[in-house]
C-alpha cells in the first residue's frame, strides 16, 4: 500500500478523532451535555460520536474506492504497455518474415547478373552498390527483430566476473576504425574487496559494453580518452563508461535509447540507431538499470547498474 | 557424365526462377516444385540426389514433406530453407531429419557450398548423422535430445551455446566452418556480434575436453578460415 494512501486514510479519520475529543470534553463537564433544539432535547455526547463515526466512514469509503480505481488504472496502463510491446514484437517478426523472400530473390538475381556480366566496370560498381544496400536493408530488419526477440528464455545463465567482461568488450571495441590512438582506461574495484559476480549471459553483456565503449569512441576525437570504472553500489555493481566527447543535448537525452532515434548532433556518424536500445534491453534482461548523464561539448557518462548474485 | 539431380521447392516463383540458373551453372540438373504436394510427386518421379526445401509453404509445408519422406523410409538428403532464425527452430529442423538448414536470405554461394557438403557426406554415410539422437566421438557422447554432453559417462556441464557449437561441429565433422557461420547457426544474431565471441566458446569446449589447440585431437583451428572438427563421429540410436 502506498504512503499517500495511509496519509489520506489518516485525514479521513480526523472527524472521528474530533468527535471523540468533543465527547471527552463533555465527559469532563467542560461542555454541557444536553442542548435544547426547539422542542427536542439532544444528548450532545452521542451526537458528536455519531457525526464523527458517520463522516469518517464516508471519507474512508471514498479514499478506498478512489485508490482501487487508481490501482485498476495503473494495472490497465501496465497491461496496455505490455500489449504494445508484444504487438511491436509481432509486427517486427512479420516484417522480417515478409522481407526474407524478396531479399533472397534480389540477392540471387544480383549474383546471376554479376556472373553474366562481361566486366563493364561501371555496371559492376552499380551491382555492388545495389548488393550492399540490399545487405544493409537485411541487417537493419534482422537486428530490429532480434532486438525485439531477445528474451530471458534464450539467455545463458553463468556467473561472470565484470573485469573479464569489460576486458573483452574493450578488446573488441579497440578495433574501432580511426580510433587507434584512443586511450581506454579500465578501473575495476579490488579494494577493500573484489566485485561480486554478475549472473547472466556473458556474450550479451560483452555486446552491451562493447556498444557503450564504441559509442564513446565514435563521438570523441581520434586521440580521445575513455574511462571505464566498475565499483560496488548498494544494489550491485555500477559500471560507468565516460568520455569527453561531443555530448548529448538535453532534448535528445530521453529519446536516445529508442530504436532508430538519432540525436541531432549524431547524424554525421554512421550507425544503425539500434545500439543504445540494444544496451538498454540487455541491461533490463539482467534486471539492471541504465542512466545517462551528458553535457554538450563536455562529454557523456553512461551508468549501468547491474544487480549481483548476492542481492 | 551423369549430372547430380536437385529438386528445389519454394512457393515463390521469382525465387525459383533466379535459383535454378544459378545452380545449373554449377553443373546440377535442377527440377523445381512450387508446393509440398508437387514436391512429393517430383521426389517419386525424378529420384533427386538432394532436395532444397522451403519450410513455409501453403497447404503441405516443408516440414510435413520432410516428415512424410522420412516416414516412407526415404533418406534423400534434404536442406531446409528457414525464415525464423531462433536456435530452437534450428534444433527442431535437425531433429526432424533435415541434413542441414539455411536461413533466408542466404548468400547464394553458401547454399552451393552446403549442397556440395551434404552430398559429400551422404556418399560417406548410410544414414545422415542428423537422424541420430546420440553422437559419439571417442569417449565423447552428445545427447541431442536432452542437450547434454558426456565424457566417459560423466556429465560435461557445457553452457547451452557451447553445446550448440559442439553439436554443429560433430554434425559437420571434417569440414571447415567459419566463425560467421557458427554465429549465424548457433547464436542466431550474427550481424550484431563479433566473431571473437565464437572463440570464447571454443575455448570453453577445448578446456572441457582437455583439447590442446597446438596439438588438437578434436577441434583444429584453420588459420584465416575458422575451425574444423577432426575426430570421427558416429551416430547411435
Amino acid at each position: 500500500m502506498s504512503k499517500s494512501l495511509w496519509h489520506r486514510l489518516g485525514l479521513a479519520l480526523f472527524p472521528l478523532f474530533l468527535g471523540i475529543f468533543l465527547a471527552a470534553l463533555i465527559k469532563a463537564n467542560v461542555i454541557e451535555n444536553f442542548v435544547v433544539l426547539g422542542s427536542f432535547q439532544v444528548e450532545l455526547l452521542a451526537l458528536c460520536l455519531l457525526i464523527g463515526v458517520v463522516t469518517s466512514a464516508c471519507f474512508v469509503i471514498m479514499v478506498l474506492t478512489q485508490n482501487k480505481k487508481k490501482s485498476n488504472w495503473d494495472r490497465e496502463i501496465a497491461q496496455e504497455r505490455e500489449l504494445q510491446s508484444l504487438e511491436k514484437q509481432r509486427f517486427l517478426q512479420r516484417l522480417d518474415h515478409e522481407m526474407k523472400n524478396p531479399l533472397t530473390t534480389i540477392r540471387l538475381g544480383l549474383t546471376n547478373l554479376q556472373e553474366s556480366l562481361v566486366g563493364d566496370p561501371d555496371e559492376t560498381e552499380t551491382l555492388n552498390r545495389i548488393r550492399n544496400q540490399a545487405l544493409r536493408l537485411q541487417t537493419l530488419v534482422e537486428d530490429m527483430r532480434r532486438l525485439a526477440d531477445l528474451d530471458e528464455a534464450s539467455m545463458e545463465s553463468e556467473d561472470n566476473r565484470i573485469a573479464d567482461i569489460l576486458e573483452e568488450a574493450v578488446t573488441q571495441a579497440k578495433c574501432f576504425p580511426g580510433r587507434e590512438q584512443a586511450t581506454i582506461q579500465v578501473t575495476v574495484q579490488e579494494v577493500p574487496w573484489p566485485l561480486a559476480s554478475v549472473r547472466g549471459d556473458r556474450d550479451l553483456l560483452i555486446l552491451a559494453f562493447r556498444n557503450l565503449i564504441e559509442n564513446a569512441l565514435k563521438f570523441s576525437g581520434s586521440s580521445c580518452r575513455i574511462e571505464i570504472r566498475a565499483t560496488e553500489d548498494k544494489y550491485g555493481i555500477l559500471v560507468e563508461v565516460a568520455d569527453k566527447g561531443r555530448g548529448i543535448s538535453s532534448e535528445d537525452l530521453e529519446f536516445v535509447c529508442i530504436e532508430l532515434y538519432r540525436g541531432k548532433n549524431a547524424q554525421d556518424q554512421p550507425g544503425s540507431g539500434l545500439g543504445l536500445a540494444l544496451v538498454q534491453r540487455i541491461v533490463a534482461l539482467h534486471h539492471g538499470r541504465i542512466e545517462i548523464n551528458s553535457r554538450l561539448a563536455e562529454g557523456t557518462v553512461v551508468r549501468v547498474l547491474l544487480p549481483t548474485k548476492v542481492n | 557424365m551423369v549430372k547430380t539431380k536437385l529438386l528445389i521447392v519454394d512457393d515463390e516463383p521469382d525465387l525459383l526462377a533466379e535459383l535454378k540458373p544459378l545452380l545449373e551453372r554449377v553443373g546440377f540438373a535442377v527440377t523445381t516444385a512450387l508446393d509440398g504436394d508437387q514436391a512429393l510427386k517430383a521426389v517419386d518421379l525424378i529420384l533427386p540426389d538432394l532436395v532444397v526445401l522451403d519450410v513455409l509453404m501453403p497447404h503441405t509445408d516443408g516440414r510435413e514433406v520432410l516428415r512424410q519422406l522420412r516416414q516412407q523410409g526415404n533418406w534423400t538428403p534434404v536442406i531446409l530453407l528457414t525464415r525464423v532464425g531462433t536456435p530452437t527452430e534450428r534444433a527442431l529442423s535437425l531433429q526432424e531429419g533435415a541434413d542441414d538448414y539455411l536461413n533466408k536470405p542466404f548468400e547464394p554461394f553458401e547454399l552451393i557450398a552446403r549442397i556440395q557438403a551434404v552430398l559429400r557426406r551422404s556418399q560417406r554415410e548410410d544414414l545422415p548423422l542428423t537422424s541420430f539422437r546420440l553422437l559419439r566421438s571417442d569417449q565423447l557422447i552428445l545427447d541431442r535430445q536432452t542437450r547434454r554432453a558426456f565424457w566417459d559417462g560423466k556429465d560435461l556441464m557445457l553452457s547451452t551455446r557451447a553445446f550448440g557449437v559442439l553439436e554443429y561441429f560433430m554434425l559437420n565433422s571434417q569440414e571447415i566452418i567459419s566463425r560467421e557461420r557458427l554465429l549465424d547457426q548457433v547464436w542466431g544474431w550474427s550481424s550484431l556480434n563479433e566473431t571473437r565471441t565464437v572463440d570464447i566458446r571454443i575455448n570453453e569446449i577445448r578446456k572441457t575436453l582437455g583439447d590442446d589447440p597446438e596439438n588438437p585431437k578434436f577441434i583444429e583451428t584453420v588459420k584465416g578460415s575458422g575451425y574444423r572438427y577432426i575426430k570421427e563421429v558416429a551416430g547411435q540410436k
